[in-house]
């Protein structure tokens, strides 16, 4: 069982309570019981030693006024049963030598009460006896009074005690509540609050003026949250920075990898090469390109050429093919991976005529500045190759196969502002596009290949 | 010498014992009293009542006083003797029944008549015993047609 602060603060209180008001309620009562038996024997007494002094007095000295007052005072005392004078006559046995002391009533009041000599008190009546010598007669005073004084002063006690010990237990419970709220109030305010803080919310604050323990421990705490607040702000901006670079490392890691591959590469630390049975490999190149380089500033070059290629990525961004590397003046990417598809042969069909018909406009801006632009020859071929990553130092995706070198001899082979495509690509775009066939061309390494120029869509 | 010491001492003894003797033999008593109710005349039974505290307040409701001289006094004794026909002890055991029970006032005792006679002087409704009164202003009760019995 778990019990709350305010709980336990209030059993707290409530025990001590209860013991005070047991104490009340039984040890006061018993004590005072006893204390009211003991002056009530000690007054019996007291009345009976007067009244005997009294008898002395008047037997003696033939003065009754202090027996008549003492027996007034005795006799109109509601508690009295009766106060009886005991007269002790010596009885002599017959051979002078032995006696007994035998003891008569000699007279009682109220009269007609029948008194026992030896009578010891009891619980209805309290007997005391006072002796008494003169020289007419010996003996004793003999007071019986009642006990209902006695019960009903007990009874008065035990009434007193039961309303004293209630009174005290509610009196105990309000402060016993009045302090467990007021002891829990701030520790539950503080828990509630750090049930918030731990949630995140760092805006909590715990008011308490109290200098106390609780006091402290609110200032602390608020201390605490605004320190927190502070770190997590930090924290958050760091955060904040090091998401900012990460997605630069991102895009600059996607710029030179694959999607798929970067994540592979993040996750494992290692990208496994892959083989694709079917992608479609382009290369352009910029017709006598070397002469012309050697026609203009390095920077005017490099400019012309990021020109150029940043029109390429942003044109086979848009049909999903992967661009591989750039080799001077040669572009090369590819289609159908990583991700494999089964539209690759078109969609790189797509974007060379796009790319194409980029560079005839190029060239047109070019001429009407009074410049040379390039003119492109594009090769595509479909087929099988490997994909991975090479290197542990400034690693660059890459793809290996023949695939790789027959589409860069069509591109060698092409014409400028043509597109030279293979027998296997032909066969599979044939229908969607008009080509145009070129015959056997000899390839270095492949023998005499079948290729074949696509002009455009069919119309 | 001898015989004047003893003469002497002769003499001393009965000068002392002179005056007991002729109480002795001149034990009259007479009861004096104060209140216009207490009736003058009184027989000896009617006086023994008053004495014995049978009777509690005179006929105007004056409660009555007894006076008495001490019973180890000759006076006392013979009050004791001639009234009460009882001895001082007993009158003093009889008296302290009756005022334990609260049914009489007890006598006040007095070592002199002449204070007796103060007393009764000064009480409205006492009534004393005395072997003769000197007191003019205290009334005297004739008892059996006798001041002095």
């Amino acid at each position: 069982m778990i019990l709350s602060v305010r709980s336990k603060i209030l059993l707290t209180v409530l025990s001590v309570v209860m013991l005070f008001a047991l104490f009340i309620l039984f040890y006061y009562p018993a004590r005072q019981t006893a204390y009211l038996l003991d002056n009530y024997n000690n007054q019996i007494e007291n009345l009976a030693k007067t009244v005997a002094l009294g008898v002395r007095i008047a037997l003696n000295e033939e003065n009754f006024e202090g027996v008549e007052t003492a027996i007034d005072f005795v006799r109109h005392d509601d508690r009295l049963n009766y106060v009886s004078i005991i007269q002790f006559d010596t009885i002599w046995e017959a051979d002078t030598k032995n006696f007994k002391i035998q003891k008569k009533i000699f007279s009682t009041s109220p009269e007609n009460v029948e008194v026992d000599p030896e009578a010891v008190s009891d619980d209805l009546y309290i007997n005391k006896s006072a002796p008494f010598t003169s020289k007419i007669m010996n003996g004793e005073i003999k007071v019986s009074f009642t006990t209902t004084e006695i019960e009903q002063g007990k009874r008065q006690i035990r009434l007193a005690s039961a309303a004293a010990s209630i009174t005290v237990f509610i009196i105990g419970l309000c402060i016993g509540y009045w302090l467990a709220r007021n002891i829990s109030k701030p520790v539950l305010a503080l828990r509630d609050a750090a049930h918030k803080v731990g949630k995140g919310d760092l805006t909590q604050s715990v008011s308490n003026k109290s200098r106390d323990e609780i006091g402290e421990l609110s200032v602390a705490f608020n201390k605490m949250v605004k320190d927190l607040n502070v770190a997590r702000s930090e924290v958050n901006q760091r955060t904040h920075e090091l998401t900012k670079e990460k997605e630069k490392s991102d895009e600059l890691l996607l710029n030179i990898l694959p999607l798929e591959t970067a994540e592979e590469l993040k996750n494992t630390g290692t990208a496994q090469a892959k083989f694709y049975d079917s992608v479609t490999v382009m290369f352009t190149d910029f017709k006598d390109f070397t002469p012309k380089s050697k026609t203009m500033s390095a920077n005017k070059l490099v400019a012309e050429l990021h020109d150029c290629f940043s029109r390429f990525d942003h044109i086979i961004k848009n049909y999903n093919i992967e661009k591989i590397k750039t080799i001077g003046d040669a572009y090369m990417c590819v289609a159908g991976l990583p991700v494999v598809n089964d539209t690759h042969p078109f969609e790189a069909v797509n974007a060379a005529i796009e790319l194409r018909d980029c560079m005839l406009a190029y060239n047109k801006e070019k001429e009407a500045m009074g410049e040379h632009g390039f003119d492109v020859r594009i090769g595509i071929h479909t087929g099988p190759v490997v994909a991975g990553i090479v290197g542990v130092n400034k690693f660059a995706y890459d793809i290996w196969g023949e695939t790789v070198n027959t589409a860069a001899r069509l591109e060698q082979n092409s014409v400028a502002n043509m597109i030279n495509i293979s027998a296997s690509l032909y066969n599979i775009i044939k229908d969607a596009y008009d080509c145009e066939l070129r015959g056997n061309i000899f390839v270095k390494g492949l023998g005499e290949l079948p290729m074949y120029f696509v002009h455009g869509l069919k119309k | 010498m001898v015989r004047i010491l003893r003469n002497f001492i002769l003499a001393m003894t009965m000068g002392l014992l002179l005056p007991m003797y002729m109480y002795a033999q001149d034990d009259l008593l007479s009861v004096v009293a104060n209140g216009e109710s207490i009736p003058e005349v009184m027989d000896m039974a009617q006086l023994r009542a008053v004495l014995m505290g049978e009777k509690l307040r005179w006929n105007d409701g004056t409660r009555v006083s007894i006076a008495l001289m001490k019973t180890n006094t000759p006076i006392g004794s013979s009050t004791c003797e001639k009234l009460y026909k009882m001895s001082g002890n007993d009158l003093n055991k009889y008296f302290l029944a009756l005022v334990f029970q609260g049914k009489v006032k007890a006598p006040t005792f007095f070592n002199s008549t002449s204070e007796l006679e103060a007393y009764v002087a000064q009480t409205p409704g006492a009534i004393g015993v005395v072997p003769k009164a000197k007191d003019p202003s205290l009334k005297i009760i004739t008892v059996d047609g006798k001041q002095q019995f």
